[in-house]
């Protein structure tokens, strides 16, 4: 009777790791999972991520293959995704950049003229989730968000406008988040 | 003039009082709570700072993503950056300070614990004291309006330590019944405590052995059983977040994993305390130099060997692509630093052991910043006064908690619980150290100062006495070492030059 909450203890852990076991994903099957355009964009998302985090060596299948087909899949959120610490962990580099070089995928998708519109949602996000990173410029990040900056964001995940684009323009660039903008 | 009890009579008050001063308790702590709120309010809007912008940044991608991102440096708990995700998703852009009033919500668990603690380890008397010195303890009360993960962790931190002390009483006087039942609890919130900070990592098996010392006299069979208790109760807890970092990373990862960016900071070439780091670009824009300038250099200056050398210390092991194997690798290196450059690595522990037992704070530091707009409530003429009492506060409570705990606080399982933990928090100082990060003890010190304030010395201890001697003068010692770099931040945050 003593050890009975040991074992129901013990129990308890023994079923998690089952049910664990059970929902297990290879690498090679996140790996396909994460490519399959016929896959829902959650699944899409949870394969990359666990793809590119186990991944213990660079792997330019993620850097650059499933990167460039996030960015050009014209789902927003896996372009986001894409932009991550995930991928940009694997990037590969163009020939003769120095180390510290930004990965060049997403740093051209973030950094990409402005369509007509000008800002939109999508594209104020993959700025400051490229830009904001924790790792430093050799991952794409040169600063945190502030708190006007977040403030922002999350209007943009609630459906609140974003302010007009000059004064975005304006105060980024004041911020050295995008560099050498005119203010 | 009634004399003071003795630490026996003491003793005998609390185990066999009717219970915790729970009138008292609570109005303290709604007064407590509501200074926390006042200045909440005066100090908002108030921007991020340093990692409160991390944990926003996981929580967005979160919210938008699904899941939970690393920060390539280190591997977070999730708890903190899930709590901001789900107020962002249910109050939008002001979910950043429904976080801030949900720290003004816990405060009043860490304000009741810390006079609990007084109680169980002292009086009644010094429960209410505990209780005016938390309340009034500004440098605490400023962590309700920022973004770091402080509160939570000290609301599920100290109820896990109030458990487990109960647990020892409930062994000491042989109340079998609630003996499970407490070491079950103090398991499950040592657990949730991990799902914030990694922290609590070690100091969980050194409590079921605690445990276990305190239950020998009933045999080692029972002793082995009530030690396992909380240690496997906090597996439990921690073992879904644990699951799914060996699906992701394909690694053992309980809580976070850390360690290795803290070793790269705290065991280089280069001397960093987050204290100062921050105000590096203000005083750039003052043209200044950096706070850690005018530092001792005893304490902070690389080895000799390095001086002049293009690159001091080691680089980060960007090279390990894998986050936790990351830190394993700096972790190697650090300890290779320090086992080449043994003089060094002492002369610098004292700096952060100096670094850790500073009366600097995150308040002082967001003054010296200037984050707090002009037009704040925080700012003008209660700004001097804030800032006086918030230095001094710390220095006279660590100099009374060691008459507290030398001089007052009788022998035990309270002496145990208080000793471990504070020994425990301030050892993991020696890897990097700041103010913030002994905020997890400040509720232990206040209740110690408060033992020695309400009852004074209660012992003739030779031993004690040397002990709470020499307390005192490490203590003074190690500020003297941080000294200059305390007035210089003293300085900027009373609104000067530095």
């Amino acid at each position: 009777m003593k050890w009975l909450p040991h074992l129901a203890l013990l129990g308890l852990a023994a079923a998690m790791v089952v049910v664990a076991r059970v929902r297990h994903v290879t690498m090679d099957e996140a790996v396909r999972v994460a490519f399959d355009e016929t896959a829902s964009t959650d699944d899409r998302l949870w394969a990359m991520h666990v793809a590119a985090c186990r991944a213990s060596d660079v792997d330019p299948r993620l850097g650059v293959g499933l990167a460039e087909a996030f960015l050009q899949s014209g789902d927003e959120r896996l372009a986001e995704a894409a932009i991550l610490i995930d991928l940009c962990r694997h990037a590969k580099k163009e020939p003769g950049a120095p180390v510290n070089a930004a990965p060049p995928l997403q740093e051209r998708y973030a950094f990409a003229p402005l369509p007509a519109g000008g800002w939109t949602p999508h594209r104020y996000r993959s700025l400051m989730l490229h830009r904001c990173k924790v790792g430093g410029i050799r991952y794409g990040g040169n600063r945190r968000m502030d708190l006007v900056e977040a403030g922002w964001f999350i209007d943009t995940l609630t459906g609140v406008d974003l302010p007009p684009d000059e004064i975005l323009r304006w105060r980024l660039a004041e911020r050295g988040v995008i560099p050498g903008a005119p203010r | 003039m009634t004399p003071s009890p003795t630490i026996g009579e003491r003793e005998s008050e609390v185990h066999h009082s009717s219970g915790a001063p729970w009138g008292p308790i609570a109005v303290i702590v709604v007064a407590g709570v509501a200074l926390r709120a006042l200045m909440l309010g005066a100090a908002l809007p108030v921007d991020l700072q340093s990692d409160e912008s991390n944990y926003v940044y996981a929580a967005v991608v979160l919210e938008r993503l699904g899941f939970f991102v690393d920060h390539q440096r280190y591997l977070w708990p999730p708890a903190h950056p899930w709590l901001v995700a789900k107020a962002i998703g249910a109050f939008g852009s002001d979910g950043l300070d429904a976080i801030r009033w949900l720290h003004v919500a816990l405060s009043s668990v860490i304000g009741a614990t810390t006079m609990l603690f007084a109680w169980r380890l002292f009086s009644r008397r010094a429960a209410v004291v505990a209780g005016i010195l938390w309340a009034v303890h500004l440098p605490m009360a400023a962590y309700t309006h920022f973004l770091w993960s402080e509160p939570l962790l000290l609301a599920l931190l100290l109820t896990a330590l109030w458990n487990l002390l109960r647990a020892l009483d409930a062994i000491e006087g042989s109340i079998e019944a609630s003996i499970p039942a407490r070491l079950i609890a103090s398991g499950a919130l040592f657990g949730a405590a991990l799902y914030v900070k990694e922290l609590p990592l070690y100091l969980v098996p050194l409590a079921g052995l605690i445990v276990f010392v305190r239950s020998w006299g009933a045999g080692p069979g029972l002793a082995l059983n009530r030690a396992l208790l909380v240690p496997l109760t906090a597996f439990v807890v921690v073992l879904p977040w644990t699951l799914r970092n060996v699906e992701v990373y394909d690694r053992v990862v309980l809580g976070g994993s850390t360690l290795g960016e803290n070793a790269y900071v705290g065991v280089n070439a280069e001397y960093m305390n987050f204290d100062f780091v921050p105000l590096r670009k203000k005083r750039v824009a003052m043209g200044l130099e950096p706070i850690e300038a005018v530092s001792r250099p005893s304490f902070t200056s690389p080895p000799p060997a390095e001086e002049g050398s293009r690159t001091r210390g080691w680089p980060r092991r960007d090279d390990v692509v894998h986050v936790i194997d990351r830190q394993s690798a700096q972790l190697r290196e650090a300890l290779a630093y320090a086992a080449s450059h043994p003089s060094w690595t002492l002369r610098t522990r004292i700096k952060k052991l100096s670094d850790f037992f500073t009366p600097l704070s995150f308040l002082l530091r967001s003054y010296a910043l200037g984050n707090y707009a002009e037009e704040s409530a925080m700012n003008g003429p209660p700004r001097g006064p804030i800032v006086v009492w918030s230095l001094a506060l710390p220095i006279a409570l660590l100099l009374l908690a060691a008459g507290g705990f030398f001089l007052t606080l009788p022998g035990g399982a309270g002496r145990d619980v208080v000793a471990l933990t504070i020994t425990y928090v301030a050892a993991t100082s020696l890897l990097v150290a700041m103010s913030r990060f002994r905020v997890p003890i400040e509720p232990l010190i206040i209740a110690l100062a408060a033992g020695f304030l309400a009852h004074g010395p209660a012992t003739r201890s030779v031993p004690r006495i040397v002990g709470c001697a020499a307390t005192v003068v490490a203590l003074v010692g190690l500020w003297w070492v941080s000294l200059p770099e305390t007035i210089e931040l003293a300085r900027m945050a009373l609104g000067g030059a530095g």
